[in-house]
C-alpha cells in the first residue's frame, strides 16, 4: 500500500479507528422516552430525578438528550415526519412556530382532556396556560410562571439614602435613582448605572411593555404593537437611555453585564426568578448586596409584575406510548416536592397554586440579604401579563428586535418605529394567509 | 473495460454526487421559489409572488449589502495581505520559515464556530483584549458602523493566511531570470514587483479572488455565533437571511427564492471575473 | 540575503505579524485555563492569574466529548477518503484520455466551481428528507461531496505532468484502464493527494452550517456543534468553550505538521500551473 502516500494512509487508518464505533453503536430504542430540552438547568435537574421513574415504571427508559437550535430541529422532525422525541419542552417566544399549518399539522398531543381528567385544570395559574393553547385547546404544561421584579443594590440605595418603598412607580424610579447614576471620570459616560435596558435585544422592552398592558397581537391575532400604549412605553424605554441616561444599554444577557454587575457598574436589574439564580450563579461576589422588589407600576397602584420567559413540556404526535409520556410530563412538571427543590436551585416558581404552599417558599434568602424571596415571587404571580398564542411571533419578535434598536439608538422615533413594524406584521400575515 | 468507455466510468461520481445533490437540487430551488411551502406536504403555488416579496423585502437588501461589503472588504483587505505575508516569505534562505509559514496558516485550521468566539472574548468592549491594547473602549460589535469592519477584519485573520500559501506557490514558480532580465534593464524592487511579480502571479491572483469571492458570499457562522445578525440587521448576510427563513421560520418557498437570487448574483460576478482575468479556458 | 537592512526589516516585520497572527490563538489557550469568573474581568488578565484545569476536567465529565471527536473523524475521514477517489478519479479521465464530450465536461467541473454549496441548502434539505436522509452521517456526506470540482480540477493538473509513456507502457505490458489508474497514476500524484485531503479534512473538520441542518439527535453530532451548544442564552461556558476549542484544533495542527510538505509540494504544483 505504500505506493498510495501518506495522506490516504492516515486519513484510512482514522476512519477505520472511528468507524466501527459509529456502526457498532447501540441504537436501541424500544421502551424508552426520548425526551429533549434546551437548557443545561433543566438538564441537571431531570437527570438527577429520572432514576426515579425509572424505577416507578420498570423497562421504561428515559432518554433525556440536551439539544441546541432545539427548534428548529423539533419543527424539521415535525414537518419531515421522523426523527422527533416523544416528549420535549418548548420555549415561550418559539412556540408559535409549531401552530402555522391546520390542525392535523400541529406536531403536539392536545392534552386538555388529559388535563381536565386529572382535574387539575383551575390549579394553574390561567395566564401560563394560554401561550400553548388554540382554540380552547392546551397542548403543553407550563413549568413556569416567571414573574419579574427589580433587583437592585440595597447597598447603594442605603447609602444614597434611597428608601426603596418610595418607588412606586417607573416616575418615582426616575426620580429617586437619577443621583445613581454619577459620572466620576467626565467622560460623560456614567460610570454606574441604576439600570440595565438593552438598546439591541427586545427582552427588557417587551416585558415593560406587558407589563403597562400592551403586546404584538391582541386575542384575535389583530396587531397592537403600534398602539399608544406600545408608542408610550418604548418612548419611556428610550428615553431611560437616552435623555435621562438611567440605563445601561449594551446588555441584555451577555457574560460581560454579569462581570460589570460584579464591578458595580449595574445597580439595578430586570429580573425575572430564574435571572435571580443566574445572579447569584454568576456574580456570587454581591451575595448579600443585592435585595429584590416588584416593578414600579406605570400608574399608581397598578401592576407591579411581568413575565419573561417561560417553558412548556409537550408529548409529541410521534410518540410510540403517548400515555407513558403523559405520566412522565406530570411526573416532571407537577411533583411537588421536586418543584419545591427547583424552587431551591432556580427560584423558579411553578404555575400550580397549590404548591406555593411548601415551605420552602418561606425560607429567607442569603443571597438576597435574607429576604424571603419566595413569598415575593409567589405574591406576583398571579398578577403576571397574560400572552397569546400567535403563529407569527417568532417573525414578529425577530422584527421588534430592529424596531426597539432603531428606536434606542435613535435611528427612528419610537412612534416610527413601532408603526414600521406593525405594518411589516401586518404585511408578514398578509403574505401567507392566501394559503390558508 | 475497455478504454473507449474509461474515462466516463472514471468521470461517474463526480458527475453522480454533482447531479443529484447539486443541479437537481438547483432546478428543484426554481420550482420551491414559484411555492409557498408551509410543510412538507403542504405545497401552494403562488407564482412569482416570493419573487415580488424578494424586490420589496428592505431586509434582503440589507443582507445583501453587508455581504457584498464583507466580500469588498476581503477582496481589499485580505488578498494584499495575504500577498505581503506570502512576499515577506518567499526567500527561500530565510530562517525558521516554515514557522513563519505554520503561524500565519493556523487559524484556518479551527472552525468558524470557535473563531467567532475567540472574537466575541477578544471584541468585548470593556473585557476585551483589543480595547486593552488599544486603549480605546469601542464597542466593536454592537455599533452597526463597526460590526461588518470588525467582522472583515476577523476574515482576514481567518483567511489571509489560507490565500498567502496560493501566493507562496505562484512566486515560487516565477523564474529568477525573469527578475535577473528586469535588474538588467535598471528596474527597482516597486517596478519589479510592477513589471515581473503581479503579471506572473495573474492566474494566482485569478484564482484567489474568485474562491475568496465566493466563499465570502457564502458568510455564515461568523456572524451567527457572533452578533446573530446585530446589532439591528447591521450584520446580516444572506446565507443567515436565508437559514432564518428556511430553517426557523420554515418559508421553504421564501428561502429557494433568496437562495436563488444569491445565485444569480454570484454567477454574474463570476462571469465578470472570469472574463476580466482571461482564466480558467482549457489551457 | 544580500542586503542586511532588508533583511532585518523583514524579520521584524514576519515577528510582528506573527505575534498578531497568534494572539487570538494565545487568548484561547489562556481562556481555557482561567476560572470561569476570570475570562471577563477588568482589566483583562493576559495570563490566567489562578490557572486551573477545571474547564478540561468539566468537559470530559459534562460533554461526551469523546464521542463528538469519534463523529468528526468519522465525518471528516470518509469525507476526505471519498474527495480523493472522486478527484483523481475525476482529475485522470480529463488528463489523459481525450473523449466525446470532455471540453463540455469539463466546463462543467470548472463552473461547478463557483456554485456555493449553501445556495442549494433549502431543496437539499428536501430532497434528504424524500430519502430519508435526515439526522444520517451519508445525508451529511454526500451531498458535501457535490462541491468535489475542485478537487477534480487540482487533480488534473497534476496529472497533466505525468509522463503518458509510463501510461502507454502500462498498457502495453497488458494493464487494465483500473490498473493504469491504480499503479501508475495513483503513485505519481502523493503530494497532490496530500495537499487535497488536507483541504477536504479541514473543511469537513470544521463546518459548521450543513451538519447543523442534517443531523439532529446530539448523540451524532460533530465537536463544533456539540461545543457551541456550550454557551447561549441558557449556558455561558466560556472557559469549556475555550477547552474544548485548544482540544479540537491539536489533532489538525497535527496531522497538517505530518503532511505539511506534501501539502506545500501539492498547493505549489498544482495552483500555480495553468
Amino acid at each position: 500500500m505504500n505506493h498510495l502516500g501518506k495522506a490516504p494512509l492516515i486519513f484510512g487508518l482514522l476512519f477505520l479507528l472511528a468507524f466501527p464505533v459509529i456502526v457498532f453503536r447501540g441504537d436501541d430504542r424500544s421502551d424508552t422516552l426520548e425526551f429533549w430540552i434546551f437548557a443545561q438547568t433543566h438538564y441537571d435537574e431531570f437527570s438527577a430525578r429520572i432514576p426515579a421513574f425509572e424505577a416507578a415504571h420498570p423497562g421504561v427508559k428515559v432518554e433525556l438528550r440536551l439539544i441546541s437550535k432545539l427548534h428548529d430541529k423539533l419543527l424539521a422532525a415535525f414537518l419531515s415526519g421522523i426523527g422527533g422525541p416523544d416528549l420535549s419542552e418548548v420555549e415561550i417566544s418559539s412556540v408559535g412556530r409549531f401552530f402555522k399549518g391546520t390542525k392535523e399539522e400541529i406536531g403536539f398531543v392536545d392534552l386538555t382532556d388529559r388535563i381536565e381528567r386529572e382535574g387539575i385544570t383551575d390549579e394553574f395559574v390561567q395566564a401560563r396556560l394560554a401561550p400553548w393553547s388554540l382554540d380552547g385547546r392546551i397542548y403543553g404544561l407550563p413549568r413556569d410562571v416567571h414573574p419579574v421584579m427589580l433587583l437592585y443594590r440595597h447597598d447603594v440605595y442605603e447609602k444614597a439614602g434611597i428608601d426603596p418603598a418610595s418607588i412606586e412607580t417607573w416616575d418615582d424610579f426616575v426620580r429617586e435613582t437619577r443621583p445613581l447614576a454619577r459620572d466620576d471620570d467626565g467622560d460623560g459616560r456614567p460610570d454606574q448605572y441604576p439600570i440595565m435596558l438593552s438598546a439591541h435585544k427586545p427582552g427588557h422592552f417587551w416585558l415593560m411593555l406587558l407589563q403597562n398592558g400592551g403586546g404584538m397581537f391582541d386575542e384575535d391575532g389583530g396587531v397592537i404593537i403600534d398602539n399608544d400604549i406600545a408608542v408610550s412605553t418604548l418612548e419611556f424605554y428610550c428615553s431611560l437611555l437616552n435623555e435621562e441616561q438611567l440605563a445601561i444599554p449594551e446588555f441584555s444577557q451577555d457574560p460581560a453585564s454579569y462581570a460589570a454587575m460584579k464591578e458595580g457598574i449595574i445597580l439595578g436589574v430586570l429580573a425575572p426568578d430564574w435571572y435571580i439564580s443566574f445572579a447569584r450563579r454568576f456574580v456570587p461576589e454581591l451575595e448579600g448586596k443585592w435585595r429584590a422588589m416588584p416593578l414600579p407600576a406605570w400608574q399608581e397602584g397598578e401592576r407591579r409584575t411581568s413575565t419573561w420567559g417561560g417553558t412548556m413540556i409537550a408529548v409529541t404526535r410521534q410518540a410510540e406510548n403517548p400515555d407513558l409520556a403523559w405520566e412522565f410530563a406530570k411526573f416532571a412538571y407537577m411533583d411537588d416536592e421536586a418543584l419545591a427543590n427547583r424552587y431551591r436551585k432556580t427560584f423558579i416558581i411553578p404555575p400550580i397554586r397549590s404548591a406555593w404552599s411548601n415551605p420552602v417558599y418561606t425560607e429567607p434568602e442569603a443571597y438576597l440579604d435574607g429576604q424571603v424571596l419566595g413569598r415575593s415571587l409567589t405574591e406576583l404571580a398571579p398578577d403576571i401579563p397574560g400572552f397569546h398564542l400567535n403563529p407569527y411571533w417568532a417573525e414578529a419578535n425577530d422584527l421588534l428586535r430592529q424596531a426597539v434598536y432603531e428606536a434606542a439608538n435613535g435611528i427612528r422615533t419610537p412612534a416610527d418605529a413601532l408603526s414600521h413594524l406593525a405594518e411589516q406584521v401586518r404585511a408578514l400575515r398578509n403574505n401567507t394567509t392566501e394559503t390558508e | 473495460m475497455k478504454p473507449r468507455y474509461a474515462p466516463y466510468f472514471f468521470l461517474a461520481p463526480f458527475f453522480a454526487l454533482f447531479g443529484v445533490f447539486m443541479v437537481y437540487p438547483l432546478f428543484d430551488s426554481i420550482r420551491l421559489s414559484t411555492y409557498s411551502v408551509r410543510g412538507m406536504q403542504n405545497q401552494t403555488f403562488v407564482g412569482l409572488e416570493n419573487i415580488e416579496r424578494l424586490i420589496a423585502d428592505p431586509l434582503f437588501w440589507t443582507a445583501l449589502w453587508n455581504t457584498a461589503y464583507f466580500a469588498a472588504g476581503s477582496l481589499l483587505l485580505q488578498l494584499p495581505v495575504a500577498l505581503a505575508l506570502a512576499l515577506l516569505l518567499s526567500n527561500a534562505r530565510l530562517k525558521g520559515r516554515n514557522l513563519f509559514r505554520l503561524s500565519f496558516f493556523s487559524p484556518v485550521l479551527i472552525s468558524g464556530v470557535f473563531i467567532a468566539v475567540i472574537f466575541y472574548l477578544l471584541y468585548d468592549r470593556r473585557y476585551g483584549l483589543v480595547n486593552r491594547v488599544l486603549g480605546s473602549e469601542i464597542q466593536w460589535l454592537q455599533d452597526p458602523d463597526l460590526v461588518m469592519p470588525a467582522l472583515v477584519l476577523a476574515g482576514v485573520w481567518r483567511w489571509a493566511g489560507f490565500n498567502m500559501v496560493y501566493f507562496l506557490a505562484g512566486l515560487q514558480s516565477i523564474r529568477q531570470e525573469l527578475y535577473e532580465a528586469a535588474a538588467v534593464d535598471g528596474a527597482g524592487p516597486w517596478q519589479s514587483f510592477v513589471h515581473v511579480t503581479i503579471p506572473a502571479l495573474k492566474p494566482v491572483i485569478a484564482f484567489v479572488v474568485i474562491t475568496s469571492m465566493i466563499g465570502s458570499f457564502q458568510l455564515f457562522d461568523l456572524p451567527y455565533v457572533l452578533t446573530e445578525g446585530g446589532p439591528g440587521n447591521a450584520s446580516m448576510t444572506m446565507v443567515m437571511y436565508l437559514y432564518k427563513h428556511g430553517f426557523e421560520f420554515i418559508n421553504l418557498g421564501y428561502a429557494a427564492t433568496i437562495g436563488w437570487a444569491l445565485a444569480v448574483i454570484i454567477g454574474v460576478i463570476s462571469i465578470i471575473q472570469v472574463r476580466l482575468f482571461g482564466v480558467f479556458r482549457e489551457n | 540575503m544580500r542586503n542586511p537592512v532588508r533583511t532585518t526589516i523583514t524579520y521584524v516585520l514576519l515577528i510582528l505579524l506573527t505575534v498578531l497572527v497568534l494572539t487570538p490563538l494565545f487568548w484561547v489557550v489562556s481562556a481555557s485555563f482561567k476560572p470561569s469568573g476570570e475570562i471577563f474581568s477588568y482589566p483583562p488578565t493576559f495570563l490566567p492569574q489562578d490557572p486551573t484545569l477545571e474547564n478540561f476536567t468539566r468537559l470530559f465529565q459534562e460533554m461526551p466529548i469523546v464521542q463528538y471527536i469519534v463523529n468528526s473523524t468519522f465525518l471528516a475521514t470518509s469525507h476526505t477518503l471519498l474527495l480523493l477517489a472522486i478527484a483523481t478519479m475525476g482529475g485522470f479521465a480529463f488528463a489523459k484520455y481525450s473523449f466525446r464530450g470532455r471540453g463540455v465536461l469539463f466546463a462543467i467541473v470548472l463552473a461547478s466551481m463557483m456554485i456555493p454549496f449553501h445556495l442549494v441548502l433549502v431543496p437539499l434539505f428536501t430532497l434528504l428528507y424524500q430519502f430519508g436522509w435526515l439526522d444520517t452521517y451519508q445525508g451529511v456526506i454526500l451531498p458535501y461531496l457535490a462541491s468535489s470540482g475542485f478537487g477534480v480540477f487540482l487533480m488534473r493538473q497534476f496529472i497533466l505532468g505525468v509522463p503518458t509513456d509510463l501510461i502507454d507502457q502500462a498498457r502495453i505490458d497488458g494493464s487494465s484502464e483500473f490498473g493504469i489508474y491504480w499503479r501508475v497514476i495513483i503513485p505519481a500524484v502523493k503530494p497532490a493527494m496530500g495537499a487535497l485531503s488536507i483541504f477536504g479534512f479541514l473543511g469537513a473538520w470544521n463546518e459548521f452550517l450543513w451538519p447543523m441542518i442534517v443531523l439532529r439527535d446530539a448523540a451524532k453530532y460533530t465537536l463544533p456543534l456539540g461545543l457551541a451548544s456550550l454557551v447561549g442564552v441558557y449556558r455561558q461556558e466560556y472557559g469549556m468553550l475555550m477547552a474544548g476549542t485548544l482540544l479540537s484544533i491539536l489533532p489538525i495542527m497535527a496531522l497538517f505538521l505530518a503532511m505539511q510538505r506534501e501539502f506545500v509540494q501539492g498547493i505549489t504544483l498544482g495552483a500555480v500551473k495553468e
